[in-house]
């Protein structure tokens, strides 16, 4: 497997590297997912984190925010247990006073980013769940959905889209929008039943 | 969970944070070929579950037709000696940094120790490492400069403090360089022991760990 630099890590993630994306996934994802399976968790928490995490990275990376001090998996490996080790603490505040998830992140020279991380890594979650059930909505939803998010009003979508009416494009807008709503609470409650 | 989840999955969330996550097309893209990875490789363990024992009858008849090579090739080729499966598996480990220079309110003895491992100067990064000697992340880079040094007990030391440790990121490198110094020091029964727990568990060790221990033979 070709190796890259820290560097060229962040420049790939910032990009949508395709093979970048593939190294970084390849290189880290079975680690913390044994990470995560040996801390309560189970394999969709470990997607998760994994997700989050890198969106947290995408974030900091793009605003040029970021300047590493260590290698790049040393980094993501931090933000990943933070990640876990935060969920575990949202979900049960009593029962895991022995998680010092503060004191690895000192450790390891990050003091400066703890403080943004728990605010980054929750916006991520939510941006999580709203994308990725976006994302398995149909097409057309999904560009009705994209039409309303740029402030269109409704006649300029019933036209855009080729509607009959602007009745129908209601009509539309509350299907879709129960078929998100839908997706959202079946992907919780799949993931409750795991 | 928490409250914001909670009202996200009952339906009670402002539209225009949904809107917001939606128009942001870099992200979604990224998102989207994280899925294109993460799914592929989902499949590709799928397929090989559901065609095991395909795959396995292939490859009983593999091992056949290999042992029976083998043994014309047995008296033939020498087994690898330790010394050289370990020049066969070990590479010096990396440490590409971003540092900022001369910033002294950024000075700690990891950071310190880390450049002096960067420049190959193993014996500086030792001594900038004994200034913070309970950070994980120092007792592994000190145990990778112990191996450059070629001072492998002092190595094994260090892993396998880590690995006691038992709660941190960084127990899979520790195995695999624990394995290692224990071949390049005549440990064999330990290397053993340490190849076989990394090939029972689910780490990017696991492959090269079964080829080594295939390796190792009747070592």
């Amino acid at each position: 497997m070709a190796k890259f630099s820290t560097e060229r890590i962040l420049a790939g993630i910032v990009e949508n590297d395709r093979i970048v994306i593939q190294y970084v996934y390849d290189k880290y994802f079975l680690s913390i997912k044994s990470y995560v399976l040996k801390h309560g968790g189970d394999e969709n928490d470990a997607w998760d984190v994994f997700q989050d995490s890198l969106m947290v990275v995408y974030e900091q990376a793009q605003s040029g925010d970021l300047i590493l001090k260590n290698t790049f998996i040393t980094y993501f490996y931090s933000i990943c247990k933070y990640k876990w080790l935060k969920n575990l603490r949202d979900s049960s505040p009593n029962q895991h006073e022995e998680f010092e998830y503060k004191t690895e992140t000192e450790l390891y020279g990050y003091n400066k980013y703890v403080v943004q991380l728990d605010e980054a890594l929750e916006q991520e979650e939510r941006v999580r769940l709203y994308q990725e059930n976006f994302l398995k909505l149909s097409k057309e939803c999904q560009k009705l959905f994209k039409l309303l998010a740029q402030g269109l009003t409704t006649n300029e979508i019933t036209e855009e889209l080729n509607y009959k009416s602007t009745g129908f494009t209601y009509k539309k807008r509350r299907l879709c929008k129960e078929q998100l709503l839908k997706r959202i609470k079946e992907n919780n409650d799949n993931k409750l039943k795991l | 969970m928490r409250p914001d989840i909670k009202n996200i999955i009952n339906h009670d969330f402002p539209e225009s944070e949904l809107y917001k996550a939606i128009s942001d097309e870099n992200k979604l893209a990224l998102r989207e070929t994280l899925y294109a990875v993460h799914n592929k490789e989902v499949q590709n363990n799928y397929m090989i579950s559901v065609f095991s024992w395909k795959v396995q009858s292939i490859a009983a008849s593999i091992a056949i037709f290999l042992l029976v090579g083998a043994s014309f090739l047995f008296n033939m080729n020498d087994p690898l000696t330790n010394q050289e499966l370990f020049g066969q598996y070990y590479t010096t480990e990396s440490s590409i940094l971003n540092v900022r220079s001369g910033n002294t309110a950024d000075f700690s003895p990891l950071n310190e120790g880390m450049q002096y491992f960067e420049q190959k100067n193993y014996d500086k990064a030792l001594n900038a490492f004994k200034l913070d000697v309970d950070n994980v992340v120092v007792k592994l880079y000190s145990g990778f400069s112990y191996m450059e040094l070629q001072q492998y007990d002092q190595a094994i030391s260090e892993f396998e403090d880590i690995i006691d440790q038992n709660d941190n990121l960084f127990i899979d490198q520790a195995e695999w360089n624990l394995g290692l110094c224990y071949i390049i020091t005549n440990n064999t029964d330990q290397a053993k022991e340490t190849l076989t727990k990394i090939t029972n568990s689910n780490t990017i060790y696991n492959i090269r760990a079964q080829q080594l221990l295939e390796d190792m033979g009747n070592n």
